[in-house]
């Protein structure tokens, strides 16, 4: 029986490493979880016939592509600090948005807009990567503090107030279908296929699991520790500035501190990809899983009239259940 | 000849303009007292007796808050639902004193609305191991959500009849030429002080923040430390929104938002003031202090609204930063 020969089928090394256990953890919390998506499915399709409408569901996917594409930046910044998170993917999201939306109201050409922010992005995560590497703040501080610039930055760029722009290759993307399909989705399959061969099957998402499994060892074995720490925080920007984009294309322009609130759900995402896997290490495939199930619940709440107050109350009390499933998991595998 | 320059050690030649161990130590006081003489020279009335007990005034509810902060981040959590907290005291003591109940009852009630946020707090993280961030952060959208449902979407709660002045006191009133909440905030000071270094207490909180595997091993009652800190946070902050609630004659929904990060950022700030670089009542002091004259200073300098949480954030983040490079580079 080879080292990664567990009981139930195997599972890459990465993963049991950076859990720190030998053995898969009981399958009930994620029979839940799953079970969890497809009730409140059945539960939004009897409570409206609106919820599973072809129309409906492809509306989700648009909705679902932007979060799930922020989730795999704060899945990576999850592996690779062991459970802390990037508190800026909204504030880095809409300063993003607002470098692209301001440039296009200026008469920039498209791609040139989409550069800008993309490279934004990367520069913000950059930031925040250099901060926690080099300067030595926790990357919890670091990034509250790159969010709290970046909604600033945001703000002086957009003064303050919507700034309408209708590119038609942003709104093509972000709201159009493409053979049947939202063209959304095919940009999240990219993505997700970009950030599943980087963490689940190349060297350097080796190299990032063992970082955020044992700092000490992964230093010790030669890592250049520093150097993917950055990498996973610009990788974060990066799909922000990303995100940032198709936001332009799903508001027709900007609403300052738009992407705000996206930061609960991204975090809800990446935590919900930890509880997934059977040893509670976070996945890129599970934040995808995650992101779906928080499109799910968002567009579903909206479907059967429960009012916005409560929707954030929904997904407090989620975020607090997902995380304490995963708090007690993992408390009981240190037991046994 | 024998001058003596030769014996000298090569390291003394390359000696550094800057002492980085004084930076560590004293960069942040430094810093403080260089924007306090520049703000003098620049800002017009900025060092008159008005805008000091103006500024105080400011930073009390913000000082009060950080002191709750402080207690939680000694003992190694966060709070991020501070803010609820803070609203819950005013919101309850506001509907409260809108029913017709008499200041004393209204004040116990919201403080009581802290109560239960920091013992949800606490027993997320101290009973069922919760990461810190993650537990506070799901009930601080849990609340704010509850906020805006029971305020109708963030109407305002106006007592009929206006507010007791007894209950106003807490607000408005003075102590000679000293406004209450400097007072209260003066009160706290040194009671968060003498708990948490003067008391055995204060160690068991550190010692929970440095190891909690260790104190445990050692005795301490590491969850019940852990919880009691929640608790007390949400409780302090709870104060701090009822004396905001008298203050404004009103209870506004959402008003403890932006503490939360003014609250942290003080408390980090407060980090690099002590020598081993741990959050310290006195080192919170200084940076809510910190806080509160930028932004004093910058609405006096006529700074647009909203390129002043830019550079709020900016210093912020350069004297964290500049604390924490001084900090590898000491020998």
């Amino acid at each position: 029986m080879s080292s990664n020969t567990v009981r139930g089928g195997t599972m890459s090394s990465r993963k049991l490493r950076w859990a720190g256990v030998r053995n898969r953890s009981h399958l009930a919390v994620r029979v839940l979880t799953i079970g969890l998506f497809v009730g409140v499915c059945v539960l939004f399709a009897a409570m409206s016939p609106i919820f599973l409408m072809p129309s409906n569901l492809l509306n989700i996917v648009r909705q679902t592509a932007l979060l799930a594409i922020m989730s795999f930046g704060m899945v990576s910044v999850i592996i690779v600090t062991h459970g802390e998170a990037d508190m800026s993917v909204g504030g880095i999201t809409g300063l993003s948005a607002a470098v692209a939306v301001v440039l296009l109201v200026r008469g920039a050409p498209t791609a040139l807009s989409i550069l800008a922010a993309i490279a934004t992005g990367l520069a913000a995560g950059l930031l925040n990567g250099i901060l926690v590497t080099k300067v030595g703040l926790l990357p919890f501080l670091a990034t509250l503090a790159t969010m709290n610039m970046a909604m600033g930055l945001e703000q002086v760029l957009t003064k303050g107030t919507y700034v309408p722009f209708a590119d038609p290759f942003i709104g093509f993307v972000a709201n159009e279908n493409f053979l049947g399909v939202p063209a959304s989705a095919f940009l999240l399959l990219l993505v997700y296929l970009a950030f599943y061969s980087l963490l689940d099957h190349m060297p350097t998402g080796r190299k990032i699991y063992a970082i955020g499994g044992n700092l000490q060892a992964a230093r010790a074995s030669g890592i250049d520790v520093a150097k993917y720490t950055v990498l996973t925080f610009a990788l974060s920007g990066l799909s922000c500035g990303l995100a940032g984009v198709l936001l332009v294309g799903r508001l027709s322009g900007l609403t300052p501190l738009a992407a705000a609130p996206l930061l609960l759900d991204v975090l809800l995402a990446g935590y919900i990809s930890s509880i997934l896997s059977s040893v509670g290490a976070p996945s890129v495939s599970g934040a995808l899983f995650g992101a779906m199930l928080v499109g799910v619940l968002s567009n579903g709440l909206a479907v059967i009239r429960v009012p916005t107050f409560y929707v954030n109350l929904v997904k407090g009390l989620l975020i607090i259940i997902v995380v304490a499933a995963n708090a007690l998991q993992r408390r009981r595998r240190s037991i046994s | 000849m024998h001058t003596g320059a030769e014996n000298r050690p090569i390291v003394a030649l390359r000696r550094p303009l800057l002492k980085w161990t004084f930076v560590a130590e004293y960069g942040t006081l430094a810093a403080f007292v260089t924007m306090c003489l520049v703000l003098s020279a620049i800002a017009p009335g900025f060092l008159t007796f008005d805008n000091i007990l103006t500024i105080l005034r400011q930073i009390s509810v913000l000082g009060i808050i950080s002191l709750g902060m402080t207690l939680v981040m000694a003992s190694g959590g966060i709070d991020l639902s501070i803010g609820e907290a803070l609203d819950a005291g005013a919101l309850v003591s506001i509907s409260l004193i809108a029913a017709g109940f008499g200041a004393v009852p209204s004040i116990l009630g919201g403080l009581a609305g802290g109560l239960v946020i920091g013992a949800i707090n606490g027993l997320l993280v101290a009973g069922f191991g919760v990461m810190p961030f993650l537990a506070t952060l799901g009930v601080h959208s849990m609340v704010m959500s509850l906020e805006m449902v029971y305020t109708r979407g963030g109407l305002p709660i106006y007592p009929y009849g206006g507010v007791p002045a007894s209950f106003n006191f807490l607000g408005r009133g003075f102590i000679g030429p000293v406004p209450f909440p400097v007072v209260a905030l003066a009160a706290c000071l040194l009671l968060f002080y003498l708990m948490l270094h003067r008391l055995t207490l204060g160690r068991y909180v550190y010692a929970v923040g440095e190891n909690p595997e260790a104190s445990r091993l050692s005795g301490v009652n590491v969850r019940l430390v852990t919880f009691g800190s929640y608790v007390i946070a949400s409780v302090i902050a709870a104060f701090a929104g009822i004396i905001l609630a008298s203050r404004v004659s009103s209870g506004q929904p959402l008003a403890g938002e932006p503490y939360l990060l003014d609250s942290i950022a003080a408390v980090f700030m407060g980090r690099t003031v002590s020598r081993e670089g741990k959050a310290s009542i006195l080192g919170s002091l200084v940076g809510a202090a910190f806080l509160g004259t930028v932004m004093n200073g910058m609405t006096l300098l006529n700074v647009v609204f909203y390129m002043q949480t830019f550079i709020k954030g900016a210093l912020l983040l350069g004297v964290l930063a500049l604390a924490s490079y001084a900090r590898t580079r000491r020998t």
